[in-house]
């Protein structure tokens, strides 16, 4: 993490490209099934791109329960540019701001 | 008779199909409800045993190919750690595993019902998978028990030896390669305290974010919500009170991912309801930002007491 607080944009935005689900992204998924798990959610939505700055990205949405009422998890993951197998993400409420 | 007593029974099932294997006091469950390896009365006390046969063609008929060893090690240590209560753990292994998501979950989830409706009837593994036939895919790199190991040759085995001597061993294979973190190698929390307003670095970092999170939620002004049934008295309190608790779960979920070296995560960024975010990175301390670091408005603010702003 270049920045404390950079991150990818919660949406894909121009300089992304659609990207397939491929062996790629195992280790995004495996960060996202497990932080799913952990939640006791269920991932709904994943989107797959690419880009320049991030590397490879999964934007992915974990639906879960909050006092009993539904509610979610936006989850990105991304790779970084560099070649490795290391991930990072960033989580945030899936939910009407307070 | 069977098939219709089995299509019965899928047609009135009580429960959703889930796509991702979870522990529930039932035991490892998996897809509409169907039990892997079940609870022996204590919800915790669940086991798993890489070469038991049963699981391997419930797993085979789930995902229409064979479990590796690797990946049934994973659901082994998975079981491990929800004995021992280490939940985060056992989520990990769980993913590590590979097996634990559904491709396509209702159709899945059906063979994986079909599949644990056939064995509970009484017929045995090699039929079930007989009559996945076709449908599970080959696997070259699979072991199998060779000829002359005084076991049924040909028939896959849990281990890389090839030897068969794992075929019907309960002892779970696994890897000396393969790193375990012992908890209580876990290093204790030193006495930093937080103060109000500023970054806090250290292992209480989430607990930090919790607490000032439900500071928030307490003293924020929510005049754009309308009142509810339940929290009357301060309108939208329970819900964020809980969404507060709920991000507990997520910032302890980041902590233990960036912690575990199999995963590969090398940082995790966790934006609580209230605006404050907790930074895990690989290595470090996490640190806490309240929602007013560096000058910035909280992202999600909506009013009330406003926060100290750091000096400079």
């Amino acid at each position: 993490m270049t920045d404390d607080l950079d991150f990818p944009p919660w949406d894909p935005v121009g300089a992304e490209t659609p990207a397939v689900n491929s062996q790629a992204f195992a280790n995004c998924e495996i960060a996202v099934d497990a932080l799913a798990t952990r939640t006791a959610g269920r991932v709904i939505d994943r989107c797959y791109t690419e880009s320049p700055k991030w590397g490879r990205i999964l934007r992915a949405r974990i639906a879960t329960t909050h006092a009993g009422k539904p509610s979610g998890i936006d989850m990105i993951t991304w790779t970084g540019p560099a070649a490795g197998p290391d991930v990072r993400f960033a989580t945030r409420l899936d939910a009407p701001p307070w | 008779m069977l098939a219709q007593r089995l299509a019965r029974a899928w047609a009135s099932r009580g429960r959703q199909v889930d796509d991702l294997m979870r522990f529930t006091h039932e035991g490892l469950v998996f897809g509409a409800g169907s039990v892997l390896a079940k609870a022996a009365g204590d919800a915790r006390d669940v086991r798993v045993d890489p070469g038991e046969s049963r699981l391997r063609t419930l797993l085979a008929a789930a995902h229409l190919s064979q479990p590796r060893a690797a990946a049934l090690t994973h659901l082994a240590k998975a079981a491990d750690r929800w004995r021992e209560g280490d939940e985060g753990l056992a989520a990990m292994h769980l993913a590590l595993s590979g097996l634990s998501r559904l491709a396509r979950p209702a159709a899945d989830a059906h063979r994986l019902f079909l599949a644990d409706g056939l064995l509970k009837a009484g017929l045995d593994e090699a039929d079930v998978l007989a009559a996945l036939g076709s449908l599970t895919k080959y696997d070259p790199d699979q072991p199998r028990v060779p000829a002359g190991s005084g076991q049924p040759s040909g028939q896959w085995t849990s281990d890389g030896s090839a030897d068969g001597s794992s075929a019907a061993s309960n002892t779970p294979a696994v890897s000396p390669a393969t790193p375990q973190v012992n908890p209580g190698s876990v290093t204790p929390a030193d006495d930093r305290r937080y103060v109000p307003g500023f970054p806090f670095h250290g292992e209480d970092a989430c607990a930090v974010a919790i607490d000032e999170c439900r500071a928030h939620a307490r003293s924020y002004r929510f005049e754009d919500q309308p009142p509810s049934d339940e929290d009357y008295i301060a309108p939208g309190l329970t819900t964020r009170i809980a969404q507060c608790h709920a991000w507990a779960l997520v910032c302890e979920g980041t902590e233990a991912l960036v912690k575990h070296p199999e995963t590969h995560v090398s940082g995790g960024i966790v934006t609580f309801p209230d605006g404050g975010q907790v930074i895990v990175k690989r290595g470090q301390d996490p640190v806490y930002y309240p929602p007013y670091w560096r000058g910035r408005a909280p992202p999600i603010w909506r009013g009330g007491r406003p926060l100290p702003r750091p000096p400079g």
